[in-house]
């Protein structure tokens, strides 16, 4: 089974790759990015912790919206389209947020796991080995998709996850 | 799989189940994608813009494909009894009853005066403690508020409130449409000493202000998130015409490159769009509770602020540039 069916089968809220325009009516529109909403939120509550993730969500929709036309099939999934405007909308979310005087880094800061030494350790990672590893493991993208997050290859994508993992290595004091 | 991303992956599972439910897809974000409305007060500082008679980019923006609204305008109007919601700015002055208010511009200060109420319904039944964005200073409390109401007599009374929805902030990086084919290997950027031809444009079109539009400059790569190439800052010149679109560009293109120019046909004129301006900026369009026009050269549209569409705001509305101007009530009919 292959790395994506495997993710696949494990979070049954993964949407299959879609294509096609998006349909130009508002509830066609709805039916089109329904499927893809959970990732979407994950994605936000991950880039923008301090953010409301369903703002973010929203102003991701209204963003997919009145840009839909730019959509190309051809050129990617609807998801990694959707995810990609999400990264953008949870980055100025985050910019709001640090001009409008509360103290939040304009880099992703790291949405606490659940395993607080884990997280103090991805916490040391650089700001692109964070990105990856927020998009794949905590928001659980495909490395397609990831790729479309971070604006990169899907290879890039390979050898930042293996650069972080080797610098978590040390640190969890785990086997390779 | 390393011990590493194991625990990355367990981790993450973890932390995805503690995620809530995903929100729900909000439709009435897109039942009225024609009208993305302004932040009260927040946004203020750009409506000094449009009052200074600058156009532009601080405009309403509309979708130029968004789909036609449902009902025409006579299914609009507000008529007694009718319930109404939407949002605005609630302005409670001394001395004066409550107000949902088109409001005037907001100075970004530490302590910022009172908003104007450029145009102003009376309202009963808000509870100025729960004003979002809510402020009070010389006697006078205001803030921003989203309201289900009944009008009745020229009046609201509130059935609901809840805080003002922020609308989604407009991106000045996006990309934007130019309603011209792309040239074979796309648009290019224009030359670095580019302005005499930019002057000689500007002068060419405000020769002849009843058939052209504002000029426009328009970013054709402006937004991509993936878009690494060197054609950001690559800018198209818009011109409108209300007139030959051939025979403009033929006009234009003696004075500026045509590889840079983009020329369409449109319904308003600079000269057109400035007179449903003045049109408005009238004592008798207060007394119809009509506010202020907003130039909108960007979807080729001039809308206008109130806060109800009654009968008799519609009816000056109407009177203007041939009906062709399109309210933007704060608050509209719902039943």
């Amino acid at each position: 089974m292959s790395r994506r069916a495997e993710r696949a089968a494990a979070d049954p809220e993964r949407p299959e790759p879609s294509g096609g325009i998006p349909p130009g009516d508002p509830a066609g529109f709805a039916d089109w990015v329904r499927p893809h909403l959970p990732a979407m939120a994950r994605l936000a509550a991950r880039l923008a912790p301090a953010a409301d993730r369903d703002d973010v969500v929203q102003e991701a929709l209204v963003r997919a919206w009145t840009k839909r036309r730019l959509y190309d099939g051809a050129r990617g999934t609807a998801a990694a389209w959707l995810l990609a405007i999400t990264a953008d909308q949870a980055a100025k979310a985050r910019r709001r947020a640090s001009s409008g005087g509360r103290i939040v880094p304009v880099e992703p800061e790291p949405a606490a796991g659940p395993d607080p030494d884990l997280a103090r350790a991805v916490a040391t990672l650089s700001a692109r080995q964070r990105l990856a590893v927020d998009c794949f493991y905590y928001a659980g993208l495909s490395v397609t998709e990831t790729a479309a997050v971070m604006g990169c290859s899907e290879g890039t994508v390979k050898s930042t996850l293996s650069d972080a993992r080797a610098r978590l290595r040390p640190l969890l004091e785990v086997s390779p | 799989m390393t011990d590493v991303d194991r625990l990355l992956n367990e981790d993450g599972t973890r932390w995805r189940a503690a995620q809530p439910t995903a929100p729900e897809f909000d439709p009435a974000l897109f039942a009225r994608p024609r009208r993305f409305r302004w932040q009260p007060l927040a946004a203020a500082a750009a409506v000094v813009i449009i009052a200074a008679g600058v156009v532009g980019a601080v405009t309403l923006r509309r979708s130029p494909d968004a789909p036609p609204p449902a009902a025409g305008p006579a299914d609009e109007i507000v008529r007694d009894g009718d319930r109404v919601a939407g949002q605005g700015t609630v302005i409670a002055a001394q001395g004066q009853p409550v107000r949902m208010c088109v409001s005037g511009p907001q100075v970004s200060l530490p302590e910022p005066p009172p908003p104007d109420c450029v145009v102003g319904v009376p309202i009963t039944g808000i509870d100025l403690g729960r004003l979002s964005s809510r402020d009070e200073r010389a006697g006078t409390v205001w803030g921003g508020a989203w309201v289900e109401a009944v009008y009745r007599a020229g009046s609201l009374t509130v059935t609901r409130q809840e805080p003002y929805r922020q609308p989604p902030p407009s991106d000045p990086t996006a990309a934007d449409p130019v309603p011209c084919p792309e040239p074979p290997g796309g648009w290019t950027r224009p030359p670095a000493d580019n302005q005499a031809a930019e002057a000689r444009l500007k002068k060419a079109l405000a020769r002849q202000p009843d058939v052209y539009a504002e000029l426009q400059v328009r970013y054709p790569y402006g937004w991509h998130l993936q878009d690494e190439s060197d054609r950001k800052g690559t800018v198209v010149y818009l011109v409108g015409t209300t007139g030959d679109v051939a025979a403009a560009r033929r006009e234009l293109t003696r004075v500026f490159p045509a590889e840079h120019l983009c020329v369409t046909s449109v319904e308003w004129s600079s000269a057109a769009m400035r007179a449903a301006q003045r049109a408005f900026n009238t004592k008798e369009a207060a007394a119809a509770g009509v506010g202020w026009a907003r130039l909108d050269v960007i979807n080729d549209g001039v809308g206008v602020d109130l806060v109800v569409l009654d009968e008799r705001a519609a009816h000056f509305i109407a009177g203007v540039a041939g009906g062709r101007v399109e309210p933007l009530p704060l608050l509209e009919k719902t039943g």
